[in-house]
């Protein structure tokens, strides 16, 4: 059993949690551009 | 992190510091990777986990997230100044994100908490039990051991019938 079954965690809880948040595949696009946007990204972070 | 006590004791240790920023690394790439899926959940609750096992308060981890966004905002916004809508667009989709993932993070804090509560409480009605069983084996115990005395006296020494025979006597 993984720990997102064991917290309840299935498909549907899932997309009910994005959705309460309003995350939308156009949201997931805006983040993956930001990637995109630099090459350099991870030294922002590390 | 390193300038606050507490989190700067919990970076103590070979190694740790850049372990965390390999995991930071990692964490963000996968952040933005704009897949959030079972698989994500998974990683994001065992990180969520690990923080609550190693002691690390909500509040500094909430304090560690914020400084992300301080110092990465402002430079996502340099990146996009020619872009403006797109940029913009872009920082509020990341702050969408950044939400479902504190979410799955206090999550973690709240239910390992309840889980550990739970147990605690079964170990004391557990506990409890034993307590009252051993009480009530004391009582069995004690009438016992009262009804062996009083069944090895002789009857004269009974204290009701000593009453009864003074009184049949005078």
């Amino acid at each position: 059993m993984t720990l997102a079954d064991d917290f309840g965690y299935d498909e549907k809880k899932l997309k009910e949690q994005l959705d309460f948040l309003e995350i939308t595949p156009k949201d997931c696009a805006h983040v993956r551009a930001l990637a995109d946007s630099f090459a350099s990204f991870r030294e922002y972070f590390t | 992190m390193k300038s606050n006590p507490y989190t700067r004791a919990l970076l103590q240790g070979e190694g740790r510091l850049e372990r965390l920023k390999k995991s930071q690394e990692d964490y963000f790439s996968e952040l933005i990777q704009g897949k959030y899926d079972k698989d994500y959940i998974e990683k994001r609750l065992r990180v969520g986990q690990v923080h609550q096992m190693v002691g690390l308060e909500p509040i500094y981890y909430l304090a560690a997230y914020n400084q992300y966004v301080q110092i990465t905002f402002p430079k996502f916004a340099e990146a996009f100044s020619e872009k403006n809508q797109e940029g913009f667009s872009s920082l509020l989709s990341l702050v969408k994100v950044i939400f479902f993932d504190i979410a799955l993070a206090l999550d973690t804090y709240f239910k390992t908490n309840t889980f550990a509560l739970r147990k605690r409480n079964e170990e004391l009605q557990r506990a409890l039990g034993m307590y009252l069983q051993s009480q009530r084996r004391e009582e069995q115990y004690r009438q016992l051991l009262s009804h062996e005395i009083r069944g090895a006296l002789p009857p004269p020494l009974l204290p009701w019938k000593c009453y009864w025979r003074k009184r049949a006597v005078a």
